[in-house]
């Protein structure tokens, strides 16, 4: 189960002179239930990527199977992949459109064939998730601060209860708190409902907080993938592929290099480089 | 099917041929001069004379045959629509085919023949001119052509910036409405099924967004704009600085000749 990409190619505008590969024989496989990032420069093909496994593009050459449901060249109809899939694009609130927030968190839902009371709750629920109160339910959502507007959009997806959720670069655009509050939301709700997660994004922060598996695009082809921790260590590589490690890891390399490899590689997130720092300067030896 | 996949009609294809280095003004004149002379065909000889004409531009452009087909699509359905109408109700000459009170006549037949050949002439050149003119040669010599005209009151620069700027976002505007589609669509919008009613309505969670986000990059340039120093074309230098070669008057010669070839034929 979980999400198999098999030789995965997508060319665009096949046959004319702005023809453009966008994705190169990819092989992926993203476990049921687990939280995967997506890293690579712009143009690496992240965002095609995600559109197959959205059911919104069709391969080029290659399969993908999501579930239970299997799409390859050939397939006629796209809609069923969508069934599993819940996406929210970059900037995801420029697709809102109602007059309020809860009638605009309801159009997904409403689309898959929900009414009445079920709808309603799936609604307060959507908001819930997100943390909007009650007291947006009536308001417009062009009236909202811009970190408010991201929440709408990406509650519009989540009442739509997908199994796998992928957010393409959930925080662009977001103050630091709003960021963080959005990603321990998403991954509060990864834990309780085992939600498979997928993470498109810049941040290197993002991915090592909060990924198991990481996987790294370059021109269109996957390159890497792996654990944070080993992900992270190839350290030349990543830069080569216009990535760099996450600042906790940077500083971890730095400390490597003046204090010997007695410093871990896998000290990721600044807690945990604190952490070690803080007991290897209580167990240090008096001078 | 992905917007990004198919390229709009007569999009600028990049290249260096003798189509893409003549003057913008050039290809405007003569274009729109040979809009006008098309009409003056009236016979197989005049006729074949525009089809080289048009077929020697298309070979020269350097795009790819292909393309000009593809971008032709959608035309076709209207030059079909067109003839179809001329094939039902335009008599005259010896009656063909009736079925009940239709009558299909010599004379309609072949007027709906010619009018395909004209309109088809008509499309494949004005695609000439926006296959081989980036949309800022188009509007440089457009403003230049419409210069003159400023004594009598036509806004020349003002009706330029308006089309550059509409064709500049063309293409983004065209993204746009392609990654609302994708959005909504990943939210379980039906655009394909149901009554005509039905679709339509399906469409307005595209089209409010789309024109949100037209209003916020007008705001958006219009700022950038007076930023940058932008106070209308009153005293304004240009970057680029259009010359004709001896290219632009082979280009007219031709023209001429066409005019004379097309008034002597017609007359066969």
């Amino acid at each position: 189960m979980g999400i198999i990409v098999q030789g995965l190619s997508h060319v665009y505008m096949a046959g004319t002179p702005f023809e453009k590969k966008a994705l190169i024989d990819v092989d992926l496989t993203v476990e049921a239930g687990s939280f995967v990032a997506i890293l690579g420069s712009t143009g690496s093909g992240k965002s095609t990527l995600i559109q197959h496994i959205a059911g919104l593009l069709r391969p080029t050459t290659g399969s993908l199977r999501v579930f239970d449901t299997t799409v390859d060249s050939n397939t006629k109809k796209l809609a069923p992949l969508r069934r599993h899939v819940g996406v929210a694009f970059q900037y995801p609130e420029h697709q809102l459109f109602e007059e309020t927030v809860a009638k605009d968190i309801a159009y997904g839902p409403s689309n898959q064939g929900i009414v009445g009371e079920e709808l309603a709750a799936r609604v307060r629920q959507g908001m819930e998730w997100v943390g909007l109160t009650e007291t947006f339910a009536e308001r417009s959502p062009f009236h909202l601060s811009g970190g408010q507007m991201r929440r709408v959009a990406i509650a519009g997806v989540l009442a739509m209860e997908p199994e796998v959720l992928v957010l393409d670069e959930p925080t662009a655009g977001l103050d630091p708190k709003g960021q963080r509050e959005l990603l321990e939301k998403i991954y509060k709700l990864h834990q309780e409902r085992s939600m498979t997660v997928i993470l498109v994004s810049h941040s290197m922060a993002e991915a090592a907080r909060y990924a198991d598996v990481i996987h790294v695009m370059h021109e269109g082809r996957r390159v890497l993938s792996g654990s944070p921790v080993e992900v992270f260590s190839q350290r030349e590589k990543l830069v080569q592929w216009g990535l760099e490690l996450p600042p906790a890891a940077m500083l971890g390399a730095f400390l490597r290099q003046r204090l010997g490899s007695s410093v871990p590689q896998d000290l990721l997130t600044v807690e945990a480089l604190e952490k070690y720092l803080y007991d290897r300067w209580q167990g240090r030896e008096d001078p | 099917m992905s917007a990004l996949s198919t390229p709009v009609l007569g999009q600028y294809v990049p290249g260096d041929s003798i189509l893409h280095r003549l003057d913008p003004r050039t290809k405007i004149l003569f274009i729109f001069t040979y809009m006008l002379i098309v009409f003056l065909a009236n016979n197989g000889l005049t006729y074949g004379l525009l089809i080289l004409v048009t077929g020697i531009g298309v070979f020269l452009s350097g795009v790819p045959l292909r393309l000009i087909l593809r971008g032709l699509k959608p035309v076709f359905i209207l030059i079909l629509f067109t003839a179809g109408l001329h094939v039902l109700f335009t008599k005259g000459g010896e009656v063909l085919l009736s079925l009940g009170p239709l009558t299909i006549e010599e004379k309609g037949l072949a007027q709906a023949g010619w009018i395909s050949l004209r309109f088809l002439l008509l499309v494949v050149t004005g695609m000439l001119l926006t296959l081989t003119t980036s949309s800022i040669d188009l509007t440089d010599g457009m403003e230049r052509l419409l210069s003159p005209f400023r004594r009598i009151g036509v806004p020349a620069h003002e009706l330029a910036l308006m089309m550059s700027i509409s064709l500049r976002f063309i293409p983004t505007l065209w993204e746009e409405t392609d990654k609302i589609i994708k959005a909504q669509k990943a939210r379980g919008a039906d655009f394909e099924s149901g009554s005509i009613i039905r679709r339509l309505k399906s469409y307005i969670p595209v089209l409010i967004p789309l024109f949100v986000s037209a209003f916020r990059r007008a705001e958006e340039l219009a700022l950038a704009m007076e930023a940058r120093g932008y106070r209308g074309g009153e005293g304004r230098t240009r970057l680029r600085k259009l010359s004709f070669t001896w290219h632009d008057g082979m280009a007219f010669i031709l023209l001429l000749l066409i005019i004379l070839g097309l008034l002597w034929l017609r007359n066969q």
